[in-house]
This record gives structure tokens, sequence and C-alpha cells, in this order.
């Protein structure tokens, strides 16, 4: 179950910022890691009113098909590995030396209540094509100056949101800010990113978290600690063979 | 114990500092207490420690060690004559173990139970020493893994037993491999050789494997892939009868044993989890298991059964609180092995789990006469 939040955590840690005409905007956010080749050690934090979890990884990517994802907290899925190629995902499990092949439905499932949905995973590439954009004007976030843009769904793509609202910065395409609304027009969940650093000369939001409106004293946030760029990988590293030897 | 652990640690303090050394392992402790027919009500003991360590000399060659320690007593230790050699491991070279006391009341057992030099050259990768030979794609039954077979009626032993062997795998590209393992015994019969063709084609492993356990071949098949999102994998494995098993068991008149697993699961986006495994062994029989019990264990078989269901379901009360249960029927002769627990996160590092072991059935069958256990588990990983 907790591979599905690995995958859910990569194409969320790597969401974008959004348009000069507010479709080239959003492309241009998403296009800041596609095909990139990248590693990171990443941590992301569920937080409920009375506990929270964490859960710690280093991955390797090129976005979009392929990544290998190396949990080092908490402990007791230490070391545990998924690689993912395109379509297929497997794990290796170090206690027990194998490698299982992952279905689909697992990778959907959820880890302990993390703000994140399914349509997370999807979503990147459904940005573009489901819905259509419009820019609503600029605003100051995190004191960048920010493109406003408008999502609103197209009337048969089949998405869960009402409506998106998101900021991106004019400077680098960060996404800074993002509101989703339901089709109610209610604000369901607000994402936020912040503390942009400056990742191998990509500037990039190092720190996110997600927001859920309904629940009050949940959140789920993401830090990267590490990310660099133009690292030396082809999609030939993304193997059973390094599944194994990665650390 | 101060003695083992002191040659872990030693390593450990040196290489603490730097990328060459991965240290970990988790603290336990089991209580259980059983109405079983042979004994009465018996309370049990076992606190249990793993110290897994991992030295990484280059980016080609690393080694691992893995230690159990483990500290029995309760009424099963006093009930039950010779109690040590129901948990040792039985190794043909050597146990590396190391039986800390053995009194009427108590047992203290460390062993090691991975213990293996794993180097790499390109696409070519060797394994020695004690290490898992994980074969198979199924969940709850593997008939094609010759190395590791293990009832997993055995959920306190999470890792699993090791084998002393030599393995050899070669990766053809990023998602196919040859490979080949040889566990040698003290005597050729309890020697195993194999090997084992892994291909992948429409978003399929195929397995494709063959070997001689003894002087005995075997051959088997495996897949795992999905439909519609769900898990789908089989294994299908046949092996000669050796001449020893037919000897001891004279009512055995095949040549040859065929065992078969087919496997689905299902998880739904809310993480109710559905699994479903269905066992056949064309040696097993449909009635008076019990009794054919030693036999089947001679032939290698996972269950006395002729056919034999898994059925688990699971979900979850709350984030940090998991349902499950998993069954094992036996379709012959109806009886069965249930196994309810929850599982309660209670802390970042730190698990309570709840189980039962619930078996019913008449006399002679598979899973008759052997009661009801309830166990209470907190683990702590670190």
């Amino acid at each position: 179950m907790r591979r599905s939040i690995i995958m859910c955590f990569l194409v969320s840690v790597t969401t974008p910022a959004f348009s000069q005409d507010a479709k080239e905007i959003l492309q241009k956010a998403i296009d800041l890691m596609y095909g990139k080749k990248t590693y990171s050690i990443v941590t992301m934090t569920i937080t409920k009113p009375t506990w929270s979890r964490t859960v710690s990884m280093k991955a390797w990517s090129i976005e979009p098909d392929y990544s290998i994802v190396y949990v080092t907290e908490p402990a007791r899925d230490k070391g545990s590995v998924t690689l993912k190629r395109k379509n297929e995902v497997w794990n290796w499990l170090p206690s027990v030396q194998k490698t299982i092949k992952i279905p689909p439905s697992m990778m959907l499932a959820s880890w302990m209540g993390s703000d994140f949905t399914n349509d997370d995973l999807v979503r990147q590439s459904s940005v573009i094509e489901d819905y259509s954009h419009k820019l609503l004007g600029e605003e100051t976030i995190e004191g960048y100056d920010c493109y406003k843009v408008e999502l609103i769904p197209n009337p048969d793509a089949g998405v869960v949101w009402g409506k998106i609202i998101t900021w991106i910065s004019k400077k680098g395409f960060m996404q800074l800010k993002e509101e989703f609304y339901d089709e109610d027009g209610i604000l369901v969940r607000t994402m936020l990113g912040s503390k942009p650093k400056n990742f191998d000369g990509h500037l990039l939001p190092s720190y996110s978290e997600m927001i859920p409106h309904n629940k009050p004293g949940n959140k789920t946030s993401f830090e990267t600690k590490e990310l660099d760029f133009d690292v030396n990988i082809t999609p030939e590293f993304f193997s059973i063979q390094n599944m194994g030897r990665v650390r | 114990m101060k003695k083992l652990s002191l040659i872990l640690l030693f390593p450990f303090l040196l290489f603490a500092q730097s990328e060459s050394y991965q240290f970990g392992g988790y603290a336990k402790y089991l209580y259980s207490n059983a109405d079983n027919p042979a004994f009465g009500r018996v309370d049990d003991h076992i606190i249990h420690s793993r110290l897994n360590s991992k030295f990484f000399f280059s980016e080609e060659i690393t080694a691992t060690a893995e230690l159990r320690n483990r500290v029995f007593f309760g009424g099963s230790v006093e009930k039950t004559p010779n109690f040590l050699s129901t948990i040792q491991s039985d190794h043909d070279f050597g146990n590396a173990d190391i039986v800390w006391w053995n009194t009427h009341s108590s047992v203290a057992h460390s062993e090691l139970d991975r213990f293996y030099v794993d180097a790499t050259y390109e696409k070519f990768q060797f394994t020695l020493g004690r290490q898992r030979v994980a074969w198979g794609t199924a969940l709850a039954w593997n008939p094609t893994d010759l190395f590791n077979p293990l009832s997993i009626l055995d959920f306190d032993y999470e890792e699993r037993p090791g084998v002393d062997a030599i393995r050899g795998q070669y990766f053809m590209s990023e998602v196919s491999k040859v490979e080949i393992a040889l566990k040698p015994g003290k005597t050729k019969s309890r020697s195993v050789i194999a090997g084992k063709i892994l291909l992948n084609q429409w978003n399929y492993d195929f397995h494709i494997l063959g070997g001689a356990h003894g002087e005995n071949p075997f051959f088997g098949a495996e897949w795992a892939g999905d439909i519609a999102g769900a898990g789908f994998r089989g294994e299908a494995a046949i092996r000669r009868i050796g001449d020893e098993t037919k000897i001891l068991f004279p009512s055995l008149n095949a040549t040859w044993s065929t065992s078969a697993v087919l496997s689905a699961d299902y998880t739904f986006a809310n993480n109710t989890y559905l699994h479903t495994e269905i066992l056949f062994s064309d040696q097993g029989v449909t009635r008076n298991a019990a009794a054919f019990l030693p036999a089947s264990l001679s032939l290698g078989l996972l269950s006395p059964a002729r056919w034999s269901l898994f059925q688990e379901l699971s979900f979850d009360v709350h984030p940090l609180v998991r349902l499950s249960g998993f069954i094992i029927y036996n379709l012959n002769d109806a009886s069965s092995a249930l196994v309810p627990s929850v599982s309660w996160s209670a802390l970042e590092n730190f698990d309570v789990t709840l189980f039962g072991l619930i078996f019913s059935g008449d006399a002679l069958t598979e899973y008759g006469g052997y009661g009801q256990t309830v166990f209470i588990r907190a683990k702590y990983s670190f």
C-alpha cells in the first residue's frame, strides 16, 4: 500500500508551475520536470490533529516514465524499493529478498490517510487535456509575482474537481498555490508551495503542503531536501537488477 | 548474545559515520495463549530481536549479516520434549547458531539466518552464502519455491529462513534475466540445483524453471501480471518422486508429483484488499489428510490436501488501524485455519498486533486437532 503514496509523491513533488496564454503557462510549469533526469531526497509528513507519520525516500527519476524509489524511513520499511517503468511497477522486499510485481490497483491505494487522492496521480497529463484555462490576473504569493489561472473541466472530462485555481510564478514558473473546488464551488483543499530553492540551477519550491478544508488540523506536507538535475542515468538504469542495488 | 552482538556492532562503530555500512532491525515481544488439545491451555512468551547489517566494500561488493535472537519461556517450553530442536534450523553445513541457555522453563537462541556476499560485475550478479532464493509469484503458496518453502501459518517469521547456496544471475535486459542456484547438501538427495529464465512481455512477467532435487528432475513455470487492475498470477511445478520417498511411503505409486497455484488480488481505492488463491496437488489426498502429512512433507508439498483455498480480506478502520483476516480451507475435508488480526501503528516505529489462529476440523482432517491460539505482538523497529 505504501507504494502508491510513493508514486503519488513523485508526481506531486514535481508538480510544476503555469500561462502568458493560460494554457502555455501551465504547460511551462509541467515541463519543468518533464524528461529531466533527477535524483531527489524527499520527506512526506501526514499530520492529523492527534498524530503524525513520516515517510522519507530517495528517488531516481526520468519523468514521467521511469523511477526508482528507495524508502529510508520509517525503519519498518527501510530498504524497500519501488521500480516503475511506464505502466509496470515492481517492489523489492529486502527482508525476504524477493521481487513482487505490483498490479495497478495496488498502486492507486492511499497511505495512512494522506490528503492526496488517486486523482493526483493522473492529474499532470489531465490538467492540460481535461480543462479549459483562463488567465484571471496577477497576484503576489510568497513574494513572487504570479499568474492566477483558472481551470474549468471540460463538459465530459471525468475529473473530480469543479474548478481549480492556480498561482504560477512569472519567474521560474513555479506553482506556489493551488485551490481545488468541488462541483458546488466550495473550496475543498489548498496546495501551498514555499521556500523556493535553487536546485542545480532550477528554481523550485522546496516545501509544499496540501491542506484539506473540511478536516481541521490535517495536512500532508512534502519537503525536498535534495534535488539534482542532469543525473547520469538512462532508461536502462531503471532495471530489476538496480532495484536490489540502490541505496 | 554479547559475543555475537559485539561482532556485529564492532564494524558498525567503525563505519557508523560513513555510507559504507547500514544497520537496522527490530525488537518484539510475542505473547500467546493457546488452547491446545495436546497440552491444554498454555501461555507462551517470545522476546525476539533482529539485527540486520550490511557492508558496502565497494559499489560492486556487499556483505550482509542478519542475526535473529529469541528467548522463549512459558508452557510450550516446559511441556514440549526437546523444545530446542523445534526452533533450530536445519542447515547442512553448520547452523551458525548459539544456544545461550536451555533449561526446563526457558530457551535462548541466536542464529545467523542471513550471511552472504554479493558481487556484481556489469550484468552479472553472484551471491554466495546463507540467503533467500525466493522463487514464485504467488503470495500464499509457492510450489515453484524449491529452496525456501515455508508454511504461511508461521507468520511470526517475516523474513523466512535462508538457505546456504551459490547463486548467479545474468540480466539480459532491464526486466529479464537468467538465474542459476545451487544448494549443496551433505548427501546428494539433499542437494538442489535449478535455473530460471525471467521474461517480460505484454506487461507480464513469465518465468520458466528447471532443475533437480537430488537425482529427481523438476520443471516449473510461473507468471505475474494483471487483469483490469487486479493482480493475476500463477505457478505450476512438476517433480519426479524420489526413491527414498517411495520406500518410506509405499502407497505412493505415481512417478511424478504436480502442484499448481492460481492467485488474484485487488486493492480498492479505500485500501480494502481482497486476495484469493487456490492450490492443487495431484498427489494430495481427499481424506485423512493428517495421516498423509508426513508423506506430503517428503514429497515437498505445501499441503497434504488435493485442493486448498486461501481467502484474505483486509481494510483500514482508521488510518493507523488495519483489520485483516485470512482463511485456509481444505476443500476436500472442510477443515480450516482462520487467522484474524488487527494491527495498530501506535507510534512512528512501534506497532501492536493482535492475532488469532483458529483451527477447525474433524479428527484426521488437515487442520483438525490444533485448537485455538491468541497472540499479541508488540514490535519496535529501528
